[in-house]
């Protein structure tokens, strides 16, 4: 992209519409602030690190090793905690645990770098109730079995979304305004849809869609739908005015970072039915903080932060007979250390685990069997010293522009009821290319000024003066943000659901689907299998 | 180069060519027409801005303009002599009706009850005035120019000037110079097709010679002075902004002030002030010790004791002047969001002599935060009051609604000493029934026993509170404390009674993530506006 100019960026990134009316006017001041995300696509880190000595001291022992200390590690340490099982370690090769559900404290309030909600747990999901209860997120439930309950704030306060759509704001994210009665018919049936597949009996009796997706049903009747890209089966119910598809084309870019086109049908009706519990309601509130998901992160480092090892980055597993060994590599100090384990947890992204990994003898590792696809992203949060202009209706949780390649932006200081002043939004712009390669590409290829012009003229549409509030934008380009579940992406994952010998794995990838209940799932589960398999005292399991 | 002084108005004054003058008759019709839009833009655009429903607003403006367009038409006919005359006299009027319209309207609007009419009014006699203009420009032409020629050529620049009018509006015009400027910037063009017409149109060979010399002068002065009260005008635009944005309160603005949440305005009529906060009343001197004897009393009198007291919002000290009534009260805390507010009631001598220097009283603690981020402030867990008043502008935002929430009330519920008494100033249990209610239902679901009451405040009229302890509680009889104006025991005990059209209906609690508040308060009070 070098050499290009500031026109042919905004043509590339937000279309020529936009470029034409940004150029027309002077170029935005240069913004402060900084890029940041070099860290995270370990690959590059990796490959320099790889095939370094280990070091002749003898190696350290460790009941369980834990690599990676995003939200699915943590949760395999915060489950190992509570059953009162210490001896582990987390390795983390970030300053600051959290992966991709990280967040920001320099700011007028804490804002996410990446996941900013969950929605709230159904019962079905044990893990997840007892994590949010402990953390005083639920109402004490009135009686047993019931359904859990939101604490009123930690739900997104009203009004939770908004559209910028034709020069002007309208609350909710469906663009109302204007639409006919056949595109109101055609959004009433894409939900009686929904809520047919919320009904439908299936040969297991399990739920079609539920989260975590462990506990949805295998009937092939419903898995083939992974064999259709979302676009096409919405040709199929005959779905195919304007409004509903880019109705749904956001809900798939805002989940998963993909176009309609490229979703699997699995995936994107798993997205809306999975969210509603019984026929005819409404979809499961979502919970939220200020610093979005980073808050869950807080609160499992609050319960395992003497056991994890930030700024360490493990560079080779060797999978053996009796143990696992692992090396070490100290970003801060800038030395090895070699560790003995009996088991490892390995939760970090899987397209890393081929470089890290040594196959053991004699058997297929489960990276030959299957390839998993990242999509790229870039977040940026933006620091203003007031709140925008705004015509329509008012600033909400999510604010969101109709023709926008982002998916706009959060406001941090809602879930935090502050209103007036100084604020930060967290803006997400998904680069949804059918090749991830080439997405990464043109994410790595913009320097931080030249992300400004774009996040800019982007919201300046909807923002007069905005400029003259920002005080920094800070930028971070996640180069491997989350897997994709693209179309046949439920087998590939398959392969990762079972040990490799002693390697156990977590991480959201083994879903194919980058949410926090698929992370914690995995990351509850191989602690739980590691305890059973090591005759801990009996306990309830949560997975 | 010496230009040749014309001789008399016999001959072309300006030595014009035949064709020239036809072309200059062209532009004129691009300017008129290009103005006439923008009039009608103009009128569409305040419409729609003050009255709001902008599809309604426009196409009322629109529907009255063009059917005056066919009046003008159709009124032309009448004109038969000394058309030049008439088609100048029309411009200067066109010039000032239509120039001087959107000042006119804004305010019509602030000053007066009659603005539709007005706004209808000025509308028609624009439209009226530009329906005439294009006729008489055709026949002036006709002279001239073969028909068929000319009704092609006129209509496309009557055309043409409609298109570069609306552009010129919404892209150009409206944002750089605003509505007022923008139809005075027009008038001026009008006026100046006017005076620049006296110049070519009269020197017609074959047209009428029968204006005069002086009779030309005498359009040319008017002309002038049409001319130079516009540019006044458009010089103090801002100034007319302003007036009419301030005289949309009744009486005269002593004091006006943008503070960074709010547009804090004192009015003064012959016996009272008022305070205005976003252009809502918040009191009027004349009654509001009414409102705030029984905002305060209430509470006083059913709490256990009196010496830690917190008031939430009440920037003004009223409501703290009655609390400084009780002798026992040791110290007291308000939050206001806004140090505008606190220091204007407190600096500005009118609200200071009403507030009695509350907001100076050494037990007084003012804090400047928004209440919910103040009160959910986990460092502050363990202080709590006896008596808490809390008195917030009426839920009509989302930024508002929160501070009617069972989440806030919990919060408010855990800063109240056992034993204590609390009270929320709740909107009009007539006017906003729903609301009311609302308010109510919201405290007890946040573990609140309640006492809704309500007084009559002229000025508001009938004004609803919600009294609340944490222990189930009678009603008070009287207010143990002097001097009041209005309270005694027997109007104590009337506050709790409702009448019929005040019962109440079946509502929702009002949360944080529903806000049904702000829905129930914005549809009820539309009613009565
Ligand atoms: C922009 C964005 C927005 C998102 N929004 C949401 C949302 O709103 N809701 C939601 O549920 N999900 C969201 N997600 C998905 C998010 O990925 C998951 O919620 C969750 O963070 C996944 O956790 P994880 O533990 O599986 O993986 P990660 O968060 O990727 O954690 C992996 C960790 O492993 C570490 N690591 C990698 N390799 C090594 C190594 N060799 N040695 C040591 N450490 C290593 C990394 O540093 C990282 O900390 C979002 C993701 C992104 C990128």
């Amino acid at each position: 992209m070098i050499g290009l100019t500031r026109r042919q960026i905004l043509e590339a990134f937000l279309a020529l519409p936009v470029a034409s009316a940004a150029c027309k006017r002077p170029a935005p001041r240069v913004f402060a602030g900084e890029i940041r995300g070099a860290r995270v696509d370990v690959g590059h880190e990796l490959r320099k690190a790889s095939r370094a000595p280990w070091p002749t001291t003898p190696p350290k022992k460790i009941g369980t090793a834990i690599v990676g200390g995003g939200p699915s590690g943590l949760s395999a340490a915060w489950r190992f905690e509570r059953l009162g099982y210490a001896d582990y370690m987390v390795f983390d090769l970030e300053e600051r645990a959290g992966g991709t559900s990280q967040f920001g404290t320099d700011g007028v309030v804490p804002y996410p770098w990446g996941a900013h909600y969950v929605p709230l747990p159904t019962a079905n999901n044990p893990a997840l109730v007892t994590l949010l209860t402990e953390m005083g997120a639920l109402e004490k439930p009135k009686k047993d079995g019931d359904e859990p309950e939101g604490r009123e704030e930690c739900l997104i306060r009203d009004p939770e979304e908004r559209l910028f759509y034709m020069g002007k704001w309208y609350e909710g994210l469906y663009p109302r305004a204007g639409a006919t009665a056949d595109d109101l018919d055609e959004l009433a049936r894409f939900q009686k849809k929904i809520d047919e597949f919320v009904a439908k009996k299936t040969s297991d009796a399990r739920r079609p869609f539920s989260i975590p997706l462990a506990t949805a049903t295998e009937d092939p009747a419903i898995l083939a739908l992974d064999q259709v890209p979302l676009a096409d089966w919405l040709k199929e119910q005959n779905l195919k005015g304007d409004r509903l598809r880019w109705f749904v084309d956001y809900g798939c870019r805002d989940d998963y970072g993909l176009s309609l086109a490229d979703t699997s049908a699995y995936a994107g009706l798993f997205y809306y039915a999975s969210r509603v519990n019984h026929v005819g309601e409404e979809t499961q509130d979502f919970l939220s903080w200020p610093n979005g998901n980073g808050h869950i992160v807080e609160h499992l480092l609050s319960v395992t932060a003497q056991r994890v090892r930030p700024s360490t980055l493990v560079t080779e597993i060797i999978p053996g007979e009796k143990d696992v060994r692992l090396l070490a590599w100290d970003t801060r100090t800038n030395s090895l250390e070699s560790y003995v384990a009996d088991e490892v947890i390995f939760a970090a992204p899987k397209f890393t685990a081929k470089h890290v990994v040594r196959p053991l003898p004699g058997v297929t590792p489960p990276w030959e069997q299957s390839s998993l696809d990242y999509g790229a992203w870039m977040v940026a949060n933006i620091h203003l010293s007031g709140r925008p202009e705004t015509r329509g209706f008012p600033l909400a949780w999510d604010n969101v522009l109709y023709d926008s390649p982002s998916l706009g932006y959060v406001v941090a200081t809602h879930q935090a009821l502050r209103d007036h002043g100084p604020t930060v939004l967290t803006y997400y712009y998904p680069l949804v290319d059918h090749d991830a390669r080439k997405a990464r590409e043109r994410l790595l290829a913009l320097t931080h000024e030249e992300w400004c012009h774009v996040i800019v003229a982007d919201l300046r549409r909807a923002h007069v003066g905005l400029e003259e509030l920002i005080e920094r934008i800070d930028i971070n380009r996640w180069g491997h943000a989350m897997a994709r579940p693209t179309v046949g992406a439920m087998k590939q994952r398959l392969a990762y659901t079972k040990p490799y010998g002693r390697i156990h794995f977590a991480h959201s990838d083994t879903s194919s689907m980058g949410l926090f209940e698929e992370a914690q799932h995995w990351g509850v589960r191989a602690a739980e299998e590691i305890l059973l398999g090591r005759g801990h005292p009996s306990f309830g399991r949560l997975t | 180069m010496v230009i040749e002084e014309p001789e008399k108005g016999e001959q072309s004054p300006a030595g014009l060519s035949a064709r020239t003058a036809t072309w200059l008759l062209f532009a004129t019709v691009l300017v008129i027409a290009t103005a006439g839009i923008v009039y009608e833009l103009v009128a569409g655009a305040i419409a729609s801005y003050v009255l709001g429903d902008s599809v309604t607003q426009f196409s009322l403006v629109i529907g009255v303009y063009l059917s005056a367009l066919g009046v003008g038409s159709y009124l032309s006919k009448f004109i038969d002599e000394k058309l030049e005359r008439a088609f100048v006299e029309i411009e200067f009027a066109t010039a000032l009706v239509g120039g001087l319209s959107a000042p006119i309207l804004f305010l019509s609007f602030a000053y007066t009850r009659a603005f539709p009419i007005i706004l209808y009014g000025t509308v028609g006699l624009v439209g009226t005035l530009v329906g005439l203009e294009l006729p008489l420009l055709i026949r002036l032409l006709k002279q001239r120019i073969e028909l068929k020629d000319l009704l092609a050529r006129a209509l496309s620049f009557d055309y043409l000037g409609a298109l570069i009018g609306s552009l010129l509006f919404s892209l150009v015009l409206v944002p750089r110079l605003g509505l007022v400027r923008t139809s005075l910037l027009f008038g001026l063009l009008n006026a100046l097709v006017g005076i620049a017409s006296t110049y070519f149109i009269f020197s017609e060979p074959g047209g009428p010679r029968s204006s005069s010399g002086t009779g030309l002068r005498g359009a040319r002065i008017r002309g002038a002075f049409v001319a130079a009260i516009l540019v006044v005008c458009f010089v103090q635009a801002d100034r007319v902004t302003t007036l009419s944005e301030e005289e949309i309160y009744a009486d005269e603005v002593i004091f006006a002030k943008q503070s960074a949440y709010q547009r804090i305005v004192v009015t003064h009529s012959s016996s009272s002030y008022q305070l205005f906060l976003n252009g809502n009343l918040q009191f009027s001197s004349g009654d509001e010790y009414r409102y705030h004897e029984a905002l305060v009393h209430p509470p006083f009198a059913a709490a256990a004791s009196h010496r830690r007291v917190l008031v939430l919002g009440g920037g003004d000290g009223l409501a703290a002047r009655e609390i400084l009534k009780y002798p026992d009260v040791e110290s007291i805390t308000l939050v206001d969001i806004d140090p505008d507010m606190t220091k204007t009631s407190d600096k500005m001598p009118v609200l200071r002599s009403l507030n009695e220097g509350s907001l100076h009283d050494p037990k007084m603690h003012i804090v400047h935060e928004d209440a919910m981020v103040w009160i959910a402030d986990p460092s502050r867990r363990d202080v709590q009051f006896d008596v808490i008043i809390i008195d917030f502008p009426d839920p009509n935002n989302y930024a508002l609604g929160k501070l009617y929430t069972t989440r806030f009330y919990s919060l408010v519920r855990e800063k109240l000493a056992d034993g204590g008494a609390l009270t929320v100033q709740a909107t009009s249990p007539l006017f906003a029934r729903s609301a009311f209610w609302c308010i109510a239902r919201t405290m007890e679901a946040a573990h609140l026993a309640t006492r809704p009451y309500h007084v009559a405040v002229p000025s508001f009229g009938e004004w609803g509170y919600v009294l609340a302890k944490k222990e189930a509680f009678e009603p008070p009889i009287d207010a143990h404390v002097s001097p009041l104006r209005f309270l005694d025991a027997k109007a104590m005990q009337a506050l709790f009674i409702f009448s019929k059209d005040m019962s109440e209906p079946p509502v929702e609690v009002n949360r944080l993530n529903n806000q049904m508040l702000v829905q129930y308060y914005e549809r009820e009070w539309k009613k009565w506006n």
